[in-house]
């Protein structure tokens, strides 16, 4: 707490300069010709908190009104430059959030803001997002992940428990695939602290990266693994004996006589969890019999 | 629920109190505000059959009769503003957001409930006696006991299993194995009207319920159980900023704290009542444990700054120092009497253990720079350099032994390993703009892992991306890129000729390109193609491939009175690994090839009917997942199957069907009131070789809740009503 009241003070004294707000005034011109947009607008957050007007944004108003209407005012349009139209925003809006926008993979590709926001037609509760659910926003460009959400073990984004921006910043430019976490598990900790640890026994490839075996975007195997067990442990686990024994449909029930004295070549690795069966604690264990991960 | 209530009154509280102590002349004199209310409510009356698979209402409710699917409130009030947003009102997916702004802070608050049904109706042997603990009749038990150990091993076929545990069997209880996730997130900014931004958030999320299914191994059993949870986890936050023409500086702590209330979990063992030592295959612990996750916490503080300069050059630089802890008590080797350690204490006793708790403790440390401009108009530069430090500063435990299932001692040895890594990342990009039409890019990336305690010590990958993106005034965007890595490995231990894979020597190819087209005012068209393939150098065994591809086509039309999406994906993913199985003192080759086909095809369209009265929309949505394990093996290894058919796939989750049809006819019967007639249809299937057979334990000694997630159907219809005002 202490540094936050410090970490308050210092920046309260570097506000203290701060220039007062100053927004153009000039929708009362625009709501002549362009009357329902202008209304709409006053209840925009646009107007309503950031005080901006109409020529905020459209730039070259001047002309346009001396001509009573025509091109040279700044549309927004699909033909303009995508930098150009970013930078309009990013005159407000270049704060701490979207301060690295302009290196980030999104402006890079020439997705400006008008790609996904829509400041007069917005259709989502908060953000003024061109989708009413941000998944469907981002699924405009990332099809395969629209299609990846649909499989049979996938976070709760269709739903709409969870979106896209839980774990992504689609403004930031400084980390890769914008997670917002300094790692891939700083980030899954956020929801999953249980496997946070540190652990007694500590299972390398899980502590390294939780993407080593799960897609979190959607998997047709359980967990949201990334691919189906005793295979996905085998990729490593190839040595010798059990670990590394070849399991196949002849080790489950349905795929083998039930009637042999003496037992069936039926394993518990080959069903239900299959490594897990036995190694439930793969996570991590915090117990002296867990070496194994067996507790 | 009333945890979450008292957390945001705690919350507001501290909000209101910090803002009273403000000196009033940082308030900005408010405007005269114009009063004003808005909102919607939806009621909906449902009608639909009974689902027995926990599949349909896996993290979503689907109430039968009355319920409130939404409201919203928005509004401004003496130049406060407010909005509150509803979600499935009183549901177990509820869900409340919102805010309150005035001129010096706001707050924003989020409370969502995520519910996740994982297996309805799973069979169980056993009773939940007390929290964590799964407990079994002792007097069932001794029964069973007597009769397993006077069989011989070899009477023990299936038959014989089948009938051994018909009756225990037929008795036994069910259990839904489901989990309620109830999180609430709340951040007060109190700097909005002195120019900066200075926030405070306070997460509190309660997990109840069983979040999984934990199997545990006792004796020579395996008995899958439904997880006892009962977990908070709480976050603290500070975060501030400060944003002027000049770039930002910004810091930020966080304090995490997960406490787990259900640290153990106990199960009887149902052939043993009584502990007794372990001659296989008599005796044995009269009960299994498995120990949880322990308590822990993470504190995280953070300083950044980004400077801006002529040209578009900024510079940004942020630190990011973590500490995370953990320091519970460690639970004994076992709860059997029985067993003394190879000291000859008792296992049981937590005096044996080498150490009372791990004192566990990890340091973090991220530092990201970049440098980023325009010197000339059309040329884009940009440096940037990540690394991030996980050092494992936890002290290692040796331990002469363990106890093996809970049933014997082991005399192998072992040290815990706090393993650690550091990372390093590089990057050039250079930029050229040809005016509107082109773009091309190029990056240049080198990237280091370095590690302790594993096989390979190092890994650096070098790579390369080209990518170019083409525009034809409004009506096409192209956009292509390519992608080259190399990954080597380095300081290989002694002995070790294939690494794991996460380690290995890797080749990776990206390839991807989009395609958006308007030919003319409504229609969009847009193709999407991706490749990705990453092929493993090693020399033997191991992880060998991993190539998944997909490609996608989309058709928008968008007009005053229909809007209309229809796509199609095709996914394709090929990975695998080879192995090898010893036969009569040779290495016997397999190899385990998966390629799965997706299929996605969805749509849907929202038509005015007549414009301010009546509207239509509908949405479609399949996807079929057709997945195969191509399994192959030495001569000797398909000896082995030849009974059986040979060599074959274990079907289990990887072939699936979805579909999904929704319609909804509205009629706007005033300027308020909005009166729906809807349907709704869904049907799930999918293939699993653990419950293909129908029965509880499909393996000799291994007991399976065998819970219901799998196929379902279901058709519903309803009326709705919105009113607005």
């Amino acid at each position: 707490m202490a540094g936050g009241l410090g970490l308050f003070v210092c920046f309260a004294i570097l506000a203290a300069a701060r220039p007062p707000l100053q927004a153009e005034k000039g929708s009362e011109a625009c709501a002549s010709c362009h009357e329902e947009t202008v209304t709409g607008f006053s209840r925009n957050p646009h107007q309503a908190i950031g005080g901006a007007s109409c020529v905020s944004c459209h730039t070259g108003s001047a002309r346009h009104l001396q001509e009573g209407g025509g091109p040279t005012i700044f549309a927004f349009k699909a033909s303009d430059l995508p930098l150009q139209k970013t930078q309009q925003c990013l005159a407000c809006h270049e704060k701490v959030d979207q301060a690295s926008y302009l290196s980030g993979m999104h402006a890079r590709r020439n997705v400006d803001c008008t790609s996904c926001h829509s400041v007069h037609a917005s259709k989502s509760k908060t953000a003024l997002l061109k989708a009413a659910a941000q998944a469907d926003t981002c699924f405009t460009c990332h099809k395969a992940y629209r299609a990846k959400s649909q499989r049979s073990s996938h976070h709760p984004i269709p739903e709409g428990k969870m979106s896209c921006s839980s774990c992504h910043n689609p403004h930031d430019g400084s980390n890769p695939s914008m997670v917002t976490a300094d790692s891939v598990n700083e980030k899954c900790y956020e929801c999953h602290a249980e496997k946070r640890g540190p652990f007694l026994h500590e299972h390398a490839p899980v502590r390294e990266n939780c993407l080593t075996c799960h897609d979190p975007h959607g998997s047709n195997h359980d967990k949201l693994l990334q691919a189906k067990q005793p295979y996905l442990c085998q990729r490593c686990h190839f040595s010798g004996g059990h670990p590394g024994n070849l399991y196949d449909r002849s080790n489950t029930l349905a795929g083998s006589p039930i009637t042999i004295p003496g037992g069936t070549t039926i394993s518990s690795r080959a069903v239900e969890r299959e490594c897990k069966n036995c190694h439930s604690q793969v996570h991590g264990s915090n117990s002296l019999s867990g070496p194994v991960f067996g507790r | 629920m009333t945890m979450k209530r008292t957390t945001l009154l705690i919350v507001l509280l501290a909000g209101g109190i910090w803002a009273a102590s403000l000196p009033a002349s940082v308030e900005e004199t408010p405007a005269p505000a114009e009063n004003w209310f808005s909102g919607k409510a939806t009621l909906r009356l449902l009608g639909r059959g009974d689902v027995d698979s926990s599949k349909f209402e896996e993290y979503r409710a689907m109430p039968k009769g009355i319920s409130m699917p939404d409201f919203t409130l928005v509004g401004s009030l003496s130049g406060k503003k407010f909005a509150l947003f509803g979600e499935n009102i009183s549901q177990r997916d509820q869900r409340y957001s919102g805010y309150v702004e005035g001129g010096w802070f706001k707050v924003t608050f989020d409370y969502n409930q995520i519910m996740h049904n994982i297996g309805f109706g799973g069979r169980m042997l056993f009773n939940e006696t007390a929290p964590g603990v799964w407990s079994m009749s002792t007097t069932l038990r001794s029964l069973l006991q007597t009769a397993w150990e006077a069989t011989p091993s070899a009477t023990k076929t299936y038959p014989w299993l089948l009938d051994f545990w018909g009756p225990s069997l037929a008795a036994s209880s069910k259990v839904d194995v489901s989990l309620q996730r109830n999180r609430g997130t709340t951040v007060v900014d109190l700097g909005q009207g002195l120019g900066f931004s200075f926030k405070l958030s306070y997460v509190r999320e309660i997990r109840k319920g069983a979040k999984d299914t934990t199997p545990v191994y006792v004796s020579s059993q395996i008995f899958e159980l439904p997880t006892p949870t009962d977990a908070l986890t709480q976050d603290f936050g500070l975060m501030a900023s400060l944003a002027r023409k000049w770039g930002n500086i910004h810091g930020a702590y966080h304090h995490n704290w997960f406490k787990n209330n259900l640290p153990l979990l106990m199960v009887d063992n149902p052939l043993r009542a009584t502990d007794a030592p372990y001659l296989n295959p008599i005796g044995g612990p009269a009960q299994g444990h498995n120990v949880m996750a322990p308590d822990n916490s993470a504190s995280t503080l953070s300083f950044g700054a980004l400077l801006k300069f002529g040209k578009q050059t900024r510079l940004l630089g942020d630190v990011a120092r973590g500490q995370w802890k953990q320091n519970a008590a460690f639970f004994p080797y076992t709860f059997n009497t029985t067993v003394l350690t190879a000291e000859g204490t008792p296992a049981n006793s937590p005096s044996s253990l080498p150490a009372q708790s791990l004192n566990g403790k990890i340091d973090t440390t991220a530092l990201n720079v970049s440098f980023s401009s325009r010197p000339l108009d059309p040329l884009y530069l940009n440096l940037r350099y990540r690394s991030y430090d996980f050092k494992n500063n936890t002290p290692p435990i040796v331990s002469p032994g363990y106890v093996s299932w809970d049933r014997s001692w082991s005399t192998t040895g072992n040290t815990s390993t706090p393993f650690g890594y550091k990372t390093g990342r590089f990057e050039t990009i250079v930029g050229l703009n040809f005016g509107k039409t082109l773009a091309l890019e190029g990056v240049y990336r080198h990237a280091v892992e370095e590690r302790t305690f594993r096989e390979a010590e190092k890994n650096t990958e070098k790579a390369f991306a080209l990518s170019a993106i083409g525009r034809g005034g409004d009506w096409a965007l192209v956009r292509a890129t390519y992608e080259n890595a190399k990954r080597e490995a380095s300081g290989i231990g002694p002995g070790v000729t294939d690494l794991y894979f996460d380690e290995a020597k890797r080749q990776s190819e990206k390839v991807g390109f989009n395609i958006e087209l308007s030919p003319f005012d409504p229609l969009t068209v847009v193709v999407s193609y991706f490749n990705r393939k990453d092929t493993y150098q090693n020399p033997s065994w191991g992880y060998q491939a991993a190539k998944y591809n997909t490609l996608s086509g989309e058709i928008n039309i968008d007009t005053s009175r229909l809007k209309a999406t229809v796509y199609y994906t095709i996914e394709r993913n090929q990975d695998g690994h080879k192995g090898y199985q010893t036969i009569s003192d040779i290495l016997e080759w397999y190899t385990a090839m998966a390629d799965d086909k997706t299929d996605s095809f969805g749509g849907n369209v929202k038509l005015k009917i007549v414009p301010d009265k009546w509207d239509f929309s509908a949405l479609v949505r399949y996807q079929k997942v057709n997945g195969f394990l191509n399994l192959e093996g030495s001569a000797a290894i398909q000896a082995t199957r030849a009974g059986n058919g040979g060599i074959q796939d274990i079907p289990d989750f990887d072939d699936t069907s979805l579909t999904t049809l929704k319609a909804q006819l509205s009629c706007a019967v005033s300027s308020e009131c909005t009166l729906a007639l809807g349907a709704f249809a869904e049907k799930y299937t999918f293939d699993d070789a653990s419950v293909e057979a129908g029965l509880y334990f499909p393996a000799p000694g291994v007991f399976m809740l065998s819970p219901n997630y799998g196929s379902y159907k279901v058709t519903a219809f309803y009326t709705s009503l919105a009113y607005r005002w």
